[in-house]
């Protein structure tokens, strides 16, 4: 009786034990874990187009094309050549040979299938609702039609172009493909447990060639701070989104080091134009610029991780990124004769909208401070993130909001956001919107291009928004992992990366 | 009155509750926003907004998506994930045992840590060892929970490496979520005890059990401590409700896959479905604590009784 009491009393400590050692030995066995910051709600790529989403997504299932990570231009993938036929016709030859992880072969019925599932997916409109359709020209050969000139399908089929196996996706459909993805990628998915983490295995039969780990596995860690402990005590081998404040502290820590990368993303402030605005002045909006000291707020605020918007959304890696631009400087004497010539010389009071959870709060007040600095005076409103966005598209969110936006690394995305007739636009000029149209439907990259630079130039002499600065996407990465590095696309990529 | 009488009453005055909860969920979420605004891109067309909403089904007129939520409901179905593409009760059910393993954890720490301390306390009156653990007690009551959370990741994680910062599986993993959500109610219980007790001691029953001859340890733990303990049993019954909601800071520190973190992710989302379910089953569980609460009354003291 008393060696039983003592057994039991000892079995929970054994068993604890055992699972640690067995928890070790896999870390050996080669898992590479990844701290994301927020869990993926959406593992079936087809109806998501956020890269919190893809970047678990994609290690499953590919793309046509993909981003090269040092030029940012589209290369293909799934894709072994294109070429265009005419402004709707661009053909696509396929690799030969791959085949999805469940035995279906990744070739032209396949494409054709997920292209045209996607074209019509309500998420997707903005990549890639110009499809018409997509016409088997053999077993390797597609000619993706749009319904319009589309010099954006390209960018969009590495970024959404998704392929997907069409007889199980049929099978089980979108949200049973959600709960269990199967594609052409270098990993397989194994199993979740929900809230806590998705792991995959390795695909042996990489058409590339096989990860060199076993297994990887995501672990949703929303507090940064949290996230960064859990990678200092060796739990988690690549903590993202670590906030470019702690790039230092990271990058000091023994066992691991901060890596960064210049991103797709850029901080902004949107000034509201409407016709009843002060902002609708663009000499109000000139000043915005002229009274913001953006490399101090880089400094202070972000550590230097980023650069100084030159006036555009979009950084060099862009296509349409116009060099001929520059920051506004600062210089709160122009910032006050502008207000003056527009008709305020005692000032002016606008409100200042921003969120907490997208941590703006700290980059919100220091712009107040200096707006109040050249006779802005601001009311501060903060707002929880869905009424921001609720705002946003109702027209409320006036008069200067603190955002960040993202998008593909080709400015029209950009600029289509400032059309006038925009789902959520608060910039009215109709010079910019003959441009930004004209450059939507140019084929001629010449043209495109000389097109777009124009709408940056319009962009920025008069203000679609208070350019800030792009932030580096900064990640925490152990020193186990060799090989990797961040991508613009906020993507992962493993291949060549180790685990020791 | 009749024991069955009372349970009916009572039971027909959980279910209004719950309608209350139900009807209030619905609307209050609908007003806050909407979801849609989160899942498309910006730019995205107002036609491929509306596509998208006849999609998930939100774009019938409020009172039939309301008649067709209280039906479905009534039949378990809470609906499917907007987000997650998943039935918003499995979402919930996976997710449940996590939290409650949390809760109870922390319970049974007030309970043992929190009446022990209360009732040391309080056989010491004014000695040392009372004002020793009254300033635990402050202590516990006054600091932030997120500070206690994240104080314990830096020692216990980082400096010494004893313990995981967070996720769930393990018995090391539930060490540090337990006492910071467990924190606040030690100290509690304890305060709550220490008084209830030394009331206790004062009354009439104790002088004459002390004058027939009781030993004391006889009437400190039969009588003194079974009479202190009424209202000490509310607190707990009341506290789990706190706990359950306290559980979702201390889940999003430690990384507990919980319904906490569940709930305040698909309110953010305005993800509807889920944030019904998180809500109503939650507000199920916390009226039906209750009713065994006031049973539990009953049981403890027969000057209590049905009415």
């Amino acid at each position: 009786m008393e060696v039983h009491m003592q057994v039991s009393r000892l079995l929970p400590l054994t068993l604890g034990a055992l699972i640690l050692i067995l928890a070790t030995a896999q870390a050996l066995a080669g898992t590479l874990i990844v701290g994301i910051y927020q869990d993926v709600a959406q593992m079936n790529p087809v109806r998501t187009t956020s890269a919190a989403n893809l970047r678990t997504t994609t290690q499953i299932v590919e793309s046509l094309f993909r981003l090269d990570h040092d030029t940012g231009e589209s290369v293909p993938h799934l894709a072994e050549s294109y070429e265009r036929l005419d402004d709707l016709t661009l053909r696509v030859v396929l690799r030969e040979g791959i085949t999805f992880t469940n035995g279906e072969p990744m070739d032209a019925e396949a494409v054709k299938f997920s292209l045209e599932t996607l074209a019509v997916e309500p998420v997707q409109v903005v990549a890639l609702g110009q499809v018409d359709r997509v016409d088997i020209v053999d077993e390797r050969t597609v000619d993706v039609v749009t319904k319009a000139p589309f010099p954006l399908l390209v960018l969009s089929l590495s970024l959404n172009g998704h392929v997907v196996p069409p007889i199980y996706y049929q099978e089980v459909g979108p949200d049973g493909f959600a709960s269990h993805p199967i594609g052409t990628g270098p990993f397989a998915y194994e199993s979740r447990i929900a809230g806590q983490s998705i792991t995959l295995v390795r695909n042996d039969g990489y058409w590339r060639g096989a990860a060199e780990f076993e297994r990887l596995e995501f672990r949703p860690i929303p507090e940064d701070t949290v996230r960064i402990a859990a990678l200092l005590a060796g739990e988690i081998h690549i903590a993202t989104n670590v906030p470019a404040s702690q790039y230092a502290r990271v990058d000091a820590a023994n066992g691991v080091h901060a890596a960064s990368v210049v991103g797709f993303s850029a901080k902004m402030a949107l000034l509201d134009g409407l016709e009843d605005s002060p902002l609708a002045d663009t000499r109000v909006r000139q000043a915005v610029n002229y009274a913001v000291d953006k490399e101090l707020l880089l400094e202070v605020l972000y550590g230097g991780h980023g650069k100084i918007s030159t006036c555009q959304l979009g950084n060099p890696a862009f296509f349409g990124y116009n060099p001929n631009l520059e920051p506004y400087p600062y210089d709160p004497e122009r910032a006050r004769a502008l207000l003056a010539e527009a008709g305020y010389p005692d000032g002016v009071a606008v409100d200042l909208k921003y969120r907490t959870s997208a941590g703006d709060d700290e980059l919100s007040e220091a712009l107040a401070s200096m707006l109040e600095d050249v006779g802005i005076s601001v009311n501060h409103i903060i707002l929880e993130g869905g009424e921001f966005l609720r705002q946003l598209s109702a027209f409320e969110l006036r008069n200067i909001a603190t955002l960040g936006i993202s998008t593909a690394p080709d400015t029209t995305y950009g600029h289509n956001i400032f059309l006038s007739d925009a789902p959520y636009s608060y910039y009215r000029n109709p010079e910019f919107d003959e441009v930004v149209r004209s450059a939507q439907t140019a084929i001629d990259t010449e043209e495109r291009l000389s097109l777009l630079n124009e709408a940056a130039r319009i962009a920025c002499e008069d203000p679609t928004v208070l350019f800030l600065f792009s932030l580096d996407e900064v990640y925490g990465v152990s020193d186990r992992v060799a090989g990797w590095a961040p991508s613009p696309d906020n993507l992962l990529y493993f291949e060549n990366v180790s685990l020791d | 009155m009749q024991f069955g009488t009372w349970f009916v009453r009572r039971l027909g005055n959980t279910l209004l509750v719950l309608l209350g909860v139900v009807t209030a969920t619905f609307f209050l979420a609908r007003l806050s926003g909407d979801p849609i605004d989160q899942l498309v891109p910006i730019g995205t067309p107002v036609e491929a907004r509306e596509a998208l909403r006849r999609q998930l089904g939100l774009d019938a007129p409020l009172p039939a998506q309301y008649l067709q939520f209280l039906t479905s409901t009534i039949q378990g179905d809470f609906g499917t994930s907007l987000r997650y593409g998943e039935p918003a009760l499995a979402m919930y059910v996976q997710r449940f045992p996590a939290t409650l393993e949390l809760v109870i954890a922390a319970v049974l720490a007030s309970v043992v840590i929190g009446i022990g301390l209360g009732v040391l306390a309080a056989v010491n009156h004014g000695r040392t060892i009372d004002t020793v653990v009254m300033w635990f007690a402050l202590l516990g009551q006054a600091v932030p929970g997120f500070y206690l959370g994240l104080m314990m990741i830096l020692l216990f994680s980082l400096q010494w490496s004893l313990l995981p910062t967070g996720g769930r599986g393990t018995w090391q993993q539930l060490i540090m979520p337990t006492i910071m959500l467990a924190s606040y109610y030690v100290a509690l219980t304890a305060r709550m005890t220490r008084s209830s007790f030394l009331e206790t001691l004062n009354l009439d029953f104790v002088r004459t059990a002390r004058a027939k001859g009781l030993p004391g340890r006889t009437l400190l733990f039969k009588h003194v401590l079974r009479a202190a303990l009424i209202p000490i049993v509310t607190l707990i019954g009341l506290q789990i409700g706190g706990l359950f909601s306290g559980a979702v800071v201390a889940e999003t520190i430690f990384t507990w896959p919980g319904i906490g973190r569940l709930a305040v992710d698909a309110i953010y989302a305005r993800d509807f479905p889920v944030v019904q379910a998180t809500v109503i089953l939650s507000a199920t569980i916390f009226v039906m604590i209750n009713l065994i609460v006031d049973i539990a009354y009953v049981a403890i003291d027969p000057r209590i009784s049905y009415g």
